[in-house]
């Protein structure tokens, strides 16, 4: 009974000072908002990520390798060659498919318009290894081999339309000295950053007519997909033995997805840190506005004090009464500072087009901490209101 | 030792820095159910002190204080509280009412820190309003009241519980005469009609005059 009478009253005073009450929270606010805001955006962030891979997943590696030139320059160089990818593929088991490309840069041009992009010359396989989805016509198939067929993303496409292209297929464009015929249009590729380059960016063309293309051709990617349950650490080892024994001035670069993971992950622990110091401090400096806030109080109302005890009020109920308040007060601040964290990370997620989720977790985290602040700064200025001696309070006028 | 109030030797003795400061030495008072009595004592005569005793608010520095037959002077606060609560009323020069509450809120308090039903509280607290003939103002605030009015209000949250003693610091100080006689008459009225035990600190003569015994008080001893 003692209790939601002291919950209405609190209610009341605060209600009665509310400029007073509102700058009091705006710590708690700051402080909860923050907390919320880092902790919503980082689940967000990282589900965006598993996102990634959910589609594309993980038993994924991509290698990138370029010749050191032996500083004599007597050494023979050993490029790795086409031909020693399928080799490669024999030597691993566990190898399911294996997608060698090339990345070039010329220019593009459709009926004299230049086009910006990036040209990867790819075998068929690249479609299965990261996922492609054709959107008209096809992808390039073993058949097309020296053909002068190209395949283009979804910007190219738009760029295309833009050039008055209604219907692409069996259009042809200009890519540096040569012709090609648009085979087939790939639909929105969503952007990753396991594979280098941005598909809906590039024009892809059969792999041999990458040394058509440009003398200085040379093979330097390959990204490949292993049975599920392969263990990559072990199999990446196992690559760079076997193509170091081919070419022993070959640099390797490996990519996997566990590591991306990983990498971010690590980031976001930094982030997490860094936003969880930013918001305790906020909290810190909130809890003492209440408690600032809470001691005025207190001093206000010691009349009050002395008739409450006169009447029958014990220390531990004046206790309550404004610790109740200093929750309230404080829970106020943190529902206000959920709420606006929430939005903030709504507005990061829109910002950076990641999906939205609503967590439960950050909210109640947010609450919790928010009545522990009200209740561990509210204890001070409780004590010393239950400590207030009746006669003084109520003595002279 | 079947008084209500039972006062044996009571000293109370303020400690002023090196000073001591005895302002009470030695009281014997003992106070029945049923009396409409007035403390009466010039200011610095120790009355403030001996009802600050009386009303569980203060601890004698020696002496013997039985309540009801019970010896309260060495209980510990929280028990002060609890008895405050059941056996005194309070009643102030300056109404002492809470500004944020209405009349009936502040009349209800006492039974709130007894634990009593909301539902009951309101019932009792109207109830009571009607006795000091304030039911029409149950929704007022104080600050909305005059200050006779404010009075009654007071005196019917000091009625509430149902206390052993109303204790009154004063109760006409702030009123006009006119008004002041109208609370006296309400006390009076309690006293005969219900056999409240009342206990009015004053200076006033006219005031003391009223009542069935007059104690009077000077250099901290009943004389």
């Amino acid at each position: 009974m003692e209790f939601t009478t002291h919950f209405q009253e609190a209610f009341t005073n605060l209600i009665s000072a509310k400029l007073r009450s509102f700058l009091a929270i705006l710590g708690i606010l700051v402080g909860t908002a923050s907390v919320v805001a880092m902790v919503s955006s980082g689940e967000l962030a990282t589900q965006h990520a598993l996102e990634q891979f959910k589609k594309l997943g993980t038993d994924l590696l991509s290698v990138s390798f370029y010749q050191e030139r032996a500083e004599d320059n007597q050494a023979q160089a050993h490029p790795f060659e086409l031909e020693q990818v399928k080799k490669l593929q024999l030597a691993i088991p566990e190898l399911k498919t294996i997608a060698p490309y090339i990345t070039l840069y010329q220019t593009m041009s459709y009926a004299g318009h230049e086009i910006e992009g990036q040209i990867i010359a790819a075998t068929p396989n690249l479609q299965e290894v990261i996922k492609l989805q054709v959107q008209q016509g096809r992808f390039i198939s073993f058949l097309d081999d020296y053909e002068y067929h190209c395949f283009i993303g979804q910007d190219i496409y738009h760029q295309l339309k833009q050039q008055g292209l209604v219907n692409p297929i069996g259009a042809r464009i200009d890519l540096g000295d040569n012709l090609f015929r648009i085979a087939g249009v790939l639909a929105s590729w969503p952007e990753n950053s396991f594979f280098n380059s941005d598909i809906n960016h590039a024009i892809i063309v059969p792999i041999n007519t990458a040394t058509l293309l440009s003398r200085h051709a040379e093979l330097n990617n390959f990204v490949m997909r292993f049975d599920k349950n392969a263990n990559i650490d072990k199999l990446q080892d196992d690559i760079t033995a076997y193509m170091k024994k081919i070419s022993p001035n070959l640099r390797l670069f490996f990519r996997s997805p566990k590591q991306i993971i990983d990498s971010m992950a690590n980031q976001q622990r930094t982030f997490t840190l860094l936003l969880g110091f930013i918001g305790s401090i906020s909290l810190l400096v909130g809890g003492i506005g209440v408690m600032n806030i809470m001691l005025v109080s207190v001093t206000e109302r010691r009349r009050e004090i002395g008739i409450r005890k006169a009447i029958g009020a014990d220390r531990a109920s004046i206790r309550s009464l404004f610790i109740i308040e200093a929750i309230i007060l404080a829970l106020f601040g943190g529902i206000l500072g959920v709420i606006i964290g929430v939005l903030i990370s709504f507005l990061i997620a829109y910002f950076a087009h990641w999906e939205f989720h609503l967590f439960i977790l950050p909210p109640l985290i947010g609450f919790a901490v928010s009545v522990a602040v009200g209740i561990f700064f509210g204890f001070y200025p409780a004590h010393k209101a239950a400590k207030l001696d009746p006669i003084e309070t109520l003595r002279g006028e | 030792m079947s008084s209500l109030i039972e006062l044996s030797n009571i000293k109370k003795i303020y400690q002023l820095g090196e000073h001591e400061l005895t302002v009470l030495k030695g009281v014997e008072l003992s106070i029945e159910s049923g009396e409409l009595a007035a403390i009466i004592g010039a200011s610095g005569s120790g009355k403030s002190s001996l009802l600050n005793i009386i009303g569980l608010l203060d601890r004698p520095t020696s002496g013997t204080y039985h309540l009801q037959n019970q010896e309260v002077s060495t209980l510990p606060d929280k028990e002060l509280a609890r008895l405050r609560n059941q056996m005194i009323g309070f009643v102030f020069q300056s109404f002492f009412l809470l500004p944020r509450l209405t009349a009936l809120q502040n009349v209800g308090l006492p039974l709130l820190y007894r634990g009593t039903k909301t539902a009951e509280i309101k019932q009792r607290s109207l109830t009571m309003l009607e006795r000091v003939g304030m039911a029409n103002w149950a929704q007022h605030k104080p600050s909305q009241l005059s200050g006779g009015q404010q009075q009654r209000v007071a005196i019917a949250r000091a009625l509430i519980g149902n206390p052993g003693v109303i204790l009154a610091d004063e109760p006409t100080g702030a009123l006009d005469s006119k008004t002041s006689q109208d609370v006296m008459e309400l006390f009076k009225t309690l006293n005969k009609d219900d056999g409240v035990t009342i206990i009015i600190v004053t200076h006033d003569a006219k005031i003391a005059a009223q009542c069935q015994r007059v104690i009077h008080i000077q250099d901290g001893l009943i004389s």
